[in-house]
């Protein structure tokens, strides 16, 4: 009670309006320390995870292996640790991929409007309608399961929403009178674009960013579990529990382990996500209010 | 130095969804080199768009005919990339509604310091002490404060007088200030004619003042446009104008002034129909005949310069 007393008086007195929520702050430690430890495997792990031992196979957890062995005798832990890091890098380049190519699309479309706004609304339109998982699979088969046909179809399916988005958003933003402003000084398309109204999508663009990569964690652990996406023996939390299938009646810390690892991670990005588009729409009242 | 703007059988044209609109129609006029001259007209006159028009400022849908002269140079003629490098440089805009023209996400300072470094992106330095100088003329006692500031953070009075040092910053030959006092308080109004006249005094004398306001224009310009209806119906010097009204409709606009008794224009008359080829003020007009029912006035010229968009004057 008293604390919450506490923080209701700081967002009065606080200029920025900066408020602290518990649950926040876990999400952001759980994320950072998921990152930290991904980050520094090597560094951490006891044993290489590729390392075979088939006299300690399917061990339960021990002092030796504290989450057991697989069915080929891998450190489980060591596996945990390195699982994040392909899939996070794989998440964050595909969507910082469809991130460049929605942005480009989306403020196109929206400042230049008419016939060049009616064509990419449509073919939008068309991606939009695919539905994810199924496109994801249709690639993998024809491309062949690999980094770079996942990260095609991550990009395919997820672009959209940063585009539709940034369209929105352009489109309102030049009707502002800042932009009739800047032309009035001489100011050419380009410059208008990229460096005014650029820095007003910031924010929105950060929301989607960080819900988007979620999903997209989610995403190249479904693949890599039904065997498109990467493939064993990777260390990978999707492959992981995949490869479980077969044991994990025996010792169930083999499916539990990498599943709770990707339930954390991809609830403690949410979590923030969520975080930052009130703190963002917080802000926007702020301005529009005064 | 400057040049003269000379405009020709001037006319913006709407092309809506609902057909073509007129919004200014077959203006000829010069706006002298050294002179403030004042566009003034009710809402929907069309002074904005006739003042945008010459900075080929308009929405996609609009068309624009007739001829736009500066000095030499047939600005209509002229590419987009052309027209950006008169804009700013050679004729700046002091935009309506200060807070929403300056970008809400960036600080003040490279707002302002970018209105020179778009036309010359190597003078940095330049721009920043320009701003300097500008700024602190222009009453800013500490203008690096400022300059890390959000216009929102900022009082309406004091973007006010920013986006006139954005208009500023590349010295340029011409100014049209855009509805400088509209919506503003008696006070503000009051500081917006001092920046004004600062700017005419110490910057450029050639200025389109585009107002609502004919105190305002009465105080700072030189000769006066009335626009009603797209169309100018008298244009002249600031005294035979203001102070004696040739056209009913500046009669009627300097009557309803506060100071002389605010006696309102009047709706459109009883028994008047809607016309189309007539004057346009003949629905409202106190002294309209039956010819003005029927056929469009010329310009007819007075002395002075003065001419008189009536067949009063004929």
């Amino acid at each position: 009670m008293m604390k919450r007393q506490k923080t209701e008086n700081q967002i009065r007195t606080d200029q920025d309006k900066i408020k602290i929520d518990a649950g926040h702050v876990m999400a952001a430690l759980l994320l950072v320390f998921i990152l930290l430890v991904s980050l520094f495997a090597p560094l951490l792990a006891p044993y290489d995870p590729y390392q075979l031992d088939m006299r300690h196979a399917l061990e339960p957890p021990c002092a030796a292996h504290l989450l057991g062995t697989d069915a080929i005798g891998r450190d489980v832990l060591s596996r945990i640790m390195y699982g994040g890091r392909q899939s996070l890098l794989l998440a964050a380049a595909a969507t910082g991929l469809s991130m460049t190519l929605g942005c480009i699309i989306g403020m196109i479309a929206g400042y230049f409007g008419g016939k060049t706004d009616l064509v990419i609304t449509a073919v939008s339109n068309v991606f939009q309608g695919i539905p994810g998982m199924t496109m994801m699979i249709a690639i993998a088969g024809l491309m062949g399961s690999g980094v770079t046909s996942m990260l095609l179809a991550l990009v395919i399916t997820s672009w959209v929403g940063f585009s539709r988005l940034v369209r929105g958003e352009v489109m309102k933003l030049k009707q502002e009178y800042f932009v009739e402003g800047l032309k009035g000084l001489g100011a050419g398309n380009m410059r208008i674009l990229l460096l005014h109204i650029g820095p007003n999508l910031i924010g929105s663009i950060l929301i989607i960013f960080a819900t988007r990569i979620a999903s997209a964690m989610l995403s190249v652990a479904s693949l890599s579990f039904l065997g498109l996406g990467l493939q064993p023996p990777t260390p990978d939390w999707g492959v992981m529990i995949s490869d479980a299938r077969t044991h994990f009646r025996q010792v169930p810390m083999l499916a539990i382990a990498p599943g709770v690892m990707i339930v954390l991670l991809s609830l403690s990005i949410n979590i923030l996500a969520d975080a930052l588009r009130d703190r963002l729409d917080v802000r926007a009242d702020v301005v529009k209010g005064d | 130095m400057g040049k003269e703007i000379k405009v020709c059988e001037f006319g913006v044209t709407f092309h809506t969804a609902h057909g073509p609109v007129s919004a200014v129609r077959d203006v000829n006029t010069v706006f002298r080199e050294g002179e403030v001259t004042g566009l003034i007209g009710e809402s929907g006159s069309g002074k904005s768009v006739l003042g945008m028009a010459i900075l080929q400022l308009l929405p996609a849908n609009a068309r624009i005919e007739g001829s736009c002269l500066y000095g030499d140079t047939e600005l209509t003629a002229l590419s987009e990339k052309e027209m950006e490098q008169i804009r700013g440089n050679e004729i700046a805009l002091i935009p309506q509604n200060p807070v929403e023209s300056l970008n809400p996400v960036l600080r003040i300072g490279r707002q302002l310091t970018e209105a020179m470094t778009i036309h010359a992106p190597g003078k940095k330095a330049e721009a920043k002490q320009r701003y300097q100088d500008l700024m602190s003329r222009l009453g800013f006692s500490r203008p690096e404060l400022v300059s890390r500031q959000y216009s929102f953070q900022l009082s309406g009075g004091m973007n006010q007088r920013m986006i006139a040092v954005l208009g500023l910053m590349n010295r340029p030959v011409w100014m049209i200030a855009d509805e400088p006092t509209k919506g503003l308080d008696a006070i503000l109004r009051r500081q917006v004619y001092e920046v004004l006249q600062e700017i005419t005094m110490r910057d450029t004398r050639n200025m389109i003042l585009i107002t609502h306001d004919v105190a305002l224009a009465r105080k700072l310009s030189q000769k006066i446009l009335v626009l009603y209806q797209g169309e100018i119906l008298e244009q002249g010097t600031v005294a035979d104008v203001l102070d004696h009204p040739a056209h009913p409709y500046t009669r009627g606009l300097i009557g309803s002034l506060p100071k002389n008794g605010m006696k309102p224009i009047g709706q459109p008359l009883k028994g008047r129909e809607d016309i189309t080829g007539g004057c346009v003020f003949y629905l409202r007009c106190p002294q309209a005949t039956k010819r003005c029912r029927q056929e469009h006035p010329r310009e007819s010229g007075l002395e002075n310069g003065r001419k008189v968009r009536c067949f009063l004057y004929e």
